[in-house]
């Protein structure tokens, strides 16, 4: 199609084999009362191959947004560090380690008060592209993300919930990052725009060569999309596989987690089986 | 319909003044509500006790809020003047717009903290993600989100400020309030409504352009919210210009300067004032008006030189400002008063109206004759079942207390009013007794009886001519007020002051001052 594996290499930085790189990452919060300490991540150490699309999985509270959090620094870890493309993070201010990664989460979070484009075009505008090429790509990403043109000059406010993440993930696309960080992109909408939304990002990843990180709460999800499974659990990291692993792991947390999706897989057959009938 | 006229003829003075320090309060009030707003929002340890601070202003009654800052500027000026020589002036402008200003501050305070802490987290949230800077943010993230909240903080500002505004006249800032005062003094009931009427109009005329503009920011319609704002800002600058062309007209030199002329709050002191505004535009002096002062503001207004000239009573200033007890005779009083004035205030006695215009309780005489009185003697034996009604301050003076000890009066209550509606009061028998002033019309009119003071508890009230110090050696001054002196007498005054406190066929001060100025080219 237009854009093929993105702007991959522009920068030199995605040569390397693993894209991101955590090292003994801790996270915790001061705590309001009794001045306890919550540790929110404790010693997270992970390599992320260049071009993998890997979930976070786990309970809620073990840990996942935070884990991505950290990576954009939305919040601030307390130790360890984080390498994009072989390259620390530590030396880059907030905003702009941030205008490198995409990020799209479940709130969306458009700009109620600013067109569809200027939405799009948020960031390569705050990195000082010129009208023109602002204007170019939020034309190109319309398309990537499958939505009419005509709808650019709209207001966020009258889009359909599908549509506003369209270009919500339009908008994190933007500025050509690397790394794209979703955090429950497509919780909030019906099962069937979340499937066909959730195959469009795939291959979208696929063909710009992303490397991906998403959270989300549902297991089944995590294992049809993804190449890598994250399991997280109060803090640490349980298991790091392709999802056939895990399926085959003899892990009994792990086999815990995985009896629902089974359960459901097992009494939709059956359901299949006699309706055949 | 000649009321309505002549009030209409003041509107271009009265409406621009009052525009222009409306606006000045609320520009004020935005550059300082604003930026609070934005630190409340940012830090929850100021949030609450910068909210509690505007609230409590907001419940200071306007008229104290303005009358306060009178004080604490005259006693900056005091602190300020031998330190670094800045003179603040404690009336007029400085005053109302600081006190308006205060009392802007609340509502864009408010509202702005609404509107930037009812942003959206999710939206934040992304300002962060897409990599905009804390600036950045603030800037095309939270405030254009909070703006239409903001703009109804200023909305509801603007019209409070407005209202509020017509506060300023007794701190002697011209505004749409001269109707209302003069007009309560002067029983003049036209200006009353009319002065009602134009800062009412003046309010929701502004509320309907900023409403506009407000409109135009939730809707993000740029053409309207300019539309609104350009007519807001043409009629503040068409009352600049109206005030500025005045200015200019009335002399641009320190010698052009006009004359400022002096009144309190009572028709003898507006007729008077027109008196000698005559004398100097005779002398082709220019001159200008500060009327409705307080009895002690309009002193230590003329000592500050905020104003030139004006008329007080020799009673009062050896009372309240000599803080004297003792009654000497007249000459003895008057060459005390003169050389105590020039030595401690360097105000200049110039001379004697020719009138006194004393403090004097005062009954109807059916109600006297009925009752056996006749002195304050024989009032103390019935004061029990009777009640005093008496102006604002008189409960304050010490007259009162040297009358109080002196007689042993002991009213069974005691009752203030606007000096107007105290005679009022004394006509329906709301009160048996008032303290009246010996110069008043309404004496005879009303067909009351002075009750006498045998034992000389009050002081002598004499009128008297004041110079403020910066022209105690004016030429033009000296020549235009000299044949005043002792030529106005106690029955010209009475029938002048009757002329306008009457209640039918009602004069303006102006005309019932053409009596005396008649009255003074005979030889």
């Amino acid at each position: 199609m237009l854009v093929l594996p993105g702007a991959r290499g522009k920068k030199g930085i995605s040569l390397a084999e693993f894209q991101i790189e955590i090292e003994d990452l801790g996270l915790s919060y001061a705590g309001a009362a009794l001045g306890a300490q919550a540790d929110i991540l404790k010693g997270i150490n992970l390599q992320l191959e260049t071009g993998s699309f890997t979930a976070l999985v786990g309970r809620s509270g073990a840990g996942k947004t935070s884990l991505l959090k950290c990576i954009n620094r939305l919040h601030a870890p307390t130790r360890g560090r984080i390498l994009l493309g072989g390259e620390d993070t530590s030396a880059l201010r907030d905003f702009e380690l941030r205008r490198r990664i995409g990020y799209a989460f479940q709130g969306v979070g458009l700009f109620p008060h600013m067109s569809v484009n200027e939405n799009i075009g948020i960031t390569p505008k705050l990195l000082g592209w010129s009208k023109p090429d602002i204007a170019a790509r939020v034309a190109e990403l319309l398309t990537l993300v499958d939505l009419p043109q005509d709808i650019g000059m709209r207001s966020p406010r009258a889009l359909s919930g599908g549509q506003q993440q369209r270009v919500g993930l339009a908008r994190a696309l933007a500025a050509r990052p690397h790394v794209m960080l979703l955090d429950e992109p497509f919780g909030a909408l019906d099962p069937q725009t979340r499937e066909t939304l959730g195959l469009a990002y795939r291959d979208l990843h696929q063909r710009l060569g992303l490397t991906t990180i998403m959270v989300t709460h549902d297991l089944e999800e995590a294992l049809l999309l993804c190449d890598r499974i994250v399991v997280l659990d109060n803090g640490h990291i349980r298991s790091h596989a392709t999802p056939a692993v895990l399926v085959a792991s003899d892990d009994p947390a792990l086999q815990a987690l995985l009896d629902v999706p089974r359960r459901h897989a097992e009494r939709m057959q059956m359901l299949l089986r006699s309706g055949a009938h | 319909m000649s009321s309505f006229w002549s009030a209409l003829d003041l509107l271009p003075d009265y409406l621009s003044q009052h525009v222009i320090l409306s606006a000045t309060a609320l520009l004020f009030g935005v550059l300082i509500g604003g930026p609070l707003a934005i630190v409340c929002a940012q830090h929850v340890r100021w949030r609450g006790p910068l909210l509690l601070a505007a609230s409590l202003i907001q419940t200071i009654p306007g008229l104290a809020l303005l009358a306060l800052f009178y004080p604490l500027l005259l006693a900056l000026s005091n602190v300020l003047k031998p330190a670094i020589g800045l003179s603040l002036p404690a009336l007029g402008f400085l005053p109302a717009v600081l006190a308006l200003t205060l009392y802007a501050v609340l509502p864009i305070l408010r509202n702005g903290v609404t509107g930037l802490l009812s942003v959206d987290p999710a939206v934040i949230e992304a300002a962060k993600g897409v990599g905009m800077t804390r600036g950045q943010m603030f800037w095309q993230v939270e405030l254009p989100l909070a703006a239409p909240v903001f703009m109804a903080g200023i909305r509801t500002s603007a019209v409070w400020t407005i209202g509020a505004a017509t506060l300023a006249t007794p701190v002697g800032q011209t505004s749409l309030g001269n109707y209302i005062f003069s007009g309560l003094q002067l029983e003049n009931w036209l200006y009353v409504l009319f002065g009602c009427a134009a800062s009412a109009g003046l309010a929701l005329l502004t509320d309907i352009c900023l409403g506009l503009t407000e409109a135009g920011l939730a809707q993000r319609r740029p053409m309207q919210t300019g539309f609104g704002l350009a007519i807001i800002c043409i009629g503040v600058a068409c009352a600049a210009g109206t005030v500025v062309a005045a200015r200019h007209q009335s002399g641009t030199g320190v010698a052009d300067k006009p004359y400022v002329i002096g009144a309190k709050n009572f028709a003898e002191q507006f007729i008077l004032a027109e008196v000698i505004a005559d004398r100097l535009k005779q002398a082709g002096a220019k001159t200008t008006m500060r009327d409705g002062l307080g009895s002690a503001i309009a002193f230590r207004a003329l000592s500050a030189n905020d104003i030139d000239v004006y008329v007080d009573y020799s009673g009062t200033l050896w009372a309240n400002v000599l803080e004297r007890t003792d009654h000497p005779p007249r000459a003895e009083m008057l060459s005390q008063l003169g050389a105590a004035l020039k030595s401690r205030f360097g105000v200049r006695l110039l001379g004697t109206l020719g009138f006194e215009n004393a403090y004097g309780l005062m009954m109807k005489k059916t109600r006297a004759k009925a009752l056996g009185i006749t002195s304050l003697q024989d009032l103390a034996a019935h004061a029990s079942e009777l009640a005093l009604g008496s102006d604002l301050e008189f409960l304050h003076r010490p007259e009162w207390e040297s009358l109080r000890t002196g007689y042993g009066l002991n009213f069974r209550r005691l009752v203030s009013y606007d000096p107007t509606f105290m005679y009022r009061a004394l006509a329906q028998d709301d009160v048996d007794v008032i303290s009246g002033f010996t110069s008043d019309g309404r004496i005879a009119a009303n067909d009351l009886i002075v009750l006498a003071d045998p034992r000389g508890a009050l002081p002598l009230y004499d009128a008297l001519m004041l110079v403020a110090p910066r022209r105690a050696g004016d030429a033009i001054l000296e020549h235009a007020l000299r044949p005043l002196i002792d030529r106005i007498h106690a029955d010209a005054m009475r029938q002048a002051n009757l002329l306008v406190d009457r209640d039918e066929e009602k004069n303006t001060p102006r005309e019932a001052a053409q009596g005396i100025i008649d009255l003074l080219k005979r030889p």
